[in-house]
């Protein structure tokens, strides 16, 4: 089996092993393989978007390349958090006249700009409006660096929560916040607001009320679709590639991924190891005795400690008994043009 | 008392030198607590305050925490309300425990305001010379600095308000905190770091000194072989990257399959010179 036989490919791993540039080579793959691609990341390095030519505070696709010689389309998109949290929200409710109040609220201002926990959410989300679009033959999703796995795939669901905050019916629903901390005061809640009052400052609690106030007056219809997405991230036709590389801290984490998605029953069909060797230990070691002699101090060095890391690794994906895919990626050092990650696309 | 913050891209090697640094202060007679954020803790891969494996036991005048948000919330709120049973009450509610988790940039906060705690007299006591955080990567690290003005301009007055007034000034002083960026000697990570570097010193004044870490010895001579050829394009350009920037430390390429080891190579060479 293909790794480009699924729909959707995730891509999982710890922060700062090259998570996004490997998505983009895997979507150039599937793109070479005939197929039309989109590769969604977020929050990448704005030097990294301007290689891929995309620009950021859009959330719009846009296609990198077209079609040519039997090559599919390669699709990118940057998905802005703010954005794509204000879209959600525009897109589950009618009531437009609430929605403008909880745009207008500082405390959303934060929440949207706040990196970690909307991020995760507006991944996932913007993965399952991609997905109904009919001109991708493949999706892959560059996930933001994973702190907490579980974190990451019940973030719909937290988000959910959040919007379904059953909060304000301690006070009942009003728009004006004075009366709201009068209401507030005379119920069971009124311990925990005064108690949060002395410390925050009651401003920042009247703030927090408007905030929740505004939620609960959406009566977002979401219930079903938590439901959609669950059954998205198991479908047979989603993947997930785990991109880490071999050292002690990285395989660790590699190893808690892996776990948890065996335990998920989610289905792993690759696992790169970025980094793993530079190009000339894979290659024919004829010519290593043609190196100077007073190089060769440098060589015992690099070579000894490759051998010892790969070694390292081997074990490792013994442990761990994937009888999954194992890239083992060379290390490319300065990618600067989408030429660069092409090189990439024939170890995938 | 000083207060470091340690940040970089990630992969660069953070960690690494934040316990060097911890390491070296230690070894020059300071008290030390070294800092990570929580929940995942990383400095356990390098120490351990039993002999296991090759990990480093950490000498008496170095004590090392991870703080979660959580605890460290708990401990803010019980200084200011100094009843346990109120303290109890507050996080044992569940309307609380669903306010903690989606309050809008209060972990960011939360770990601000311990940092800088002890510069604004409040909270527990913290007697150390060095507060050494092994902290976020660029990007969340920009927004966690961010997160007290971002707050003060959405609260405009109050307990809230006065909190974060506080900590950005001890925050932008330069007498009380000082920042490190840990970098490579390559293109990208090198024009990033600029980016970064120029966000810190528009947005908040904060000048950071750079640490060039993983360097590489240039080869002795040419040579035709693939080793050879794709060593010396590898390290290519690093001479260069390095010159441009006001560099406050270079670390060599350390062949340190452990991380301990790594770090123990790391402070050797870190020595105990001219330092924060």
């Amino acid at each position: 089996m293909s790794l480009f036989d699924k729909k959707v490919l995730i891509a999982l791993g710890p922060g700062g092993v090259g998570k996004t540039t490997t998505s983009v080579a895997l979507a150039l793959k599937a793109t070479q393989l005939g197929k039309n691609c989109l590769v969604m990341t977020i929050d990448p390095s704005r030097r990294l978007a301007s290689v891929l030519g995309l620009e950021t505070n859009t959330n719009a696709e846009k296609l990198i390349i077209d079609s040519q010689n039997g090559s599919g389309q390669l699709w990118g998109k940057i998905i802005e958090p703010e954005i794509a949290l204000k879209e959600f929200v525009m897109r589950n409710t009618q009531k437009k006249d609430q929605i403008e109040k909880l745009f207008a609220n500082k405390l959303f201002d934060q929440l949207t700009s706040n990196l970690k926990d909307s991020q995760d959410f507006t991944s996932i989300e913007s993965l399952a409006m991609a997905v109904n679009d009919p001109k991708y033959d493949i999706i892959v999703l560059d996930t933001p660096p994973i702190q907490n796995l579980i974190d990451f795939f019940n973030s719909p669901e937290n988000m959910y929560n959040l919007f379904n905050s059953k909060l304000i019916n301690f006070i009942g629903a009003s728009s004006d916040s004075k009366s709201l901390i009068k209401r507030f005061i005379g119920t069971g809640a009124k311990g925990i607001l005064s108690i949060l009052s002395m410390v925050t400052g009651k401003s920042f609690v009247e703030e927090l009320i408007v905030f929740f106030n505004c939620l609960e007056n959406l009566t977002m219809e979401i219930k079903t679709h938590s439901k959609t997405i669950n059954d998205l991230l198991s479908s047979k036709n989603t993947g997930y590639l785990l991109i880490t590389e071999p050292n002690e801290v990285k395989l660790q984490e590699a190893d808690e991924i892996i776990k948890i998605l065996q335990d998920k029953n989610y289905d792993l069909r690759a696992t790169v190891f970025n980094r793993s060797h530079p190009m000339w230990f894979a290659q024919d070691p004829s010519s290593h005795d043609k190196i100077m002699p007073q190089n060769k101090p440098f060589f015992d060095t690099e070579h000894s400690y490759y051998t010892e890391l790969n070694k390292n690794l081997d074990n490792f994906c013994k442990q761990i008994n994937v009888s999954d895919k194992v890239i083992k990626m060379p290390i490319f050092t300065n990618i600067n043009e989408l030429e660069d990650i092409n090189k990439m696309t024939e170890f995938l | 008392m000083k207060i470091v913050f340690v940040t970089g891209k990630g992969g660069v090697g953070k960690t690494s030198f934040s316990s060097s640094l911890a390491l070296t202060k230690a070894s020059e007679g300071h008290k030390v607590l070294l800092v990570e954020f929580g929940p995942k803790p990383f400095l356990n891969y390098i120490f351990s305050k039993n002999k296991v494996d090759k990990k480093i036991i950490p000498p008496a005048n170095l004590e090392i925490v991870t703080w979660n948000y959580e605890e460290v919330l708990i401990e803010f709120i019980a200084y200011f309300l100094k009843v346990k049973t109120l303290v109890e009450k507050f996080f044992s509610s569940p309307i609380m425990k669903k306010l903690i988790k989606v309050a809008p940039s209060l972990r960011e906060l939360v770990y601000l305001g311990k940092a800088t705690s002890p510069y604004r007299n409040i909270g527990k006591k913290m007697d150390y010379d060095y507060l050494i955080i092994d902290s976020y990567a660029t990007g969340h690290f920009l927004s966690l600095l961010r997160s007290p003005a971002g707050m003060m301009s959405a609260i405009k007055k109050g307990a809230m308000h006065e909190q974060c007034k506080t900590i950005l000034e001890v925050m932008k002083d330069p007498e009380k905190v000082s920042y490190y960026v840990v970098t490579l000697p390559e293109k990208l990570p090198m024009i990033e770091t600029k980016e970064f570097i120029g966000s810190l010193q528009d947005e908040f004044n904060i000048s950071p000194q750079i640490v060039l870490n993983k360097i590489k010895q240039p080869l002795r001579k040419n040579g035709k072989t693939a080793f050879e050829q794709e060593y010396s394009e590898q390290i290519g350009h690093q001479d260069n990257y390095a010159s441009k920037m006001n560099i406050y430390k270079s670390f060599p390429y350390f062949y340190d399959l452990k991380l301990s080891d790594l770090v123990t190579s790391m402070t050797k060479k870190l020595g105990d010179n001219e330092l924060v």
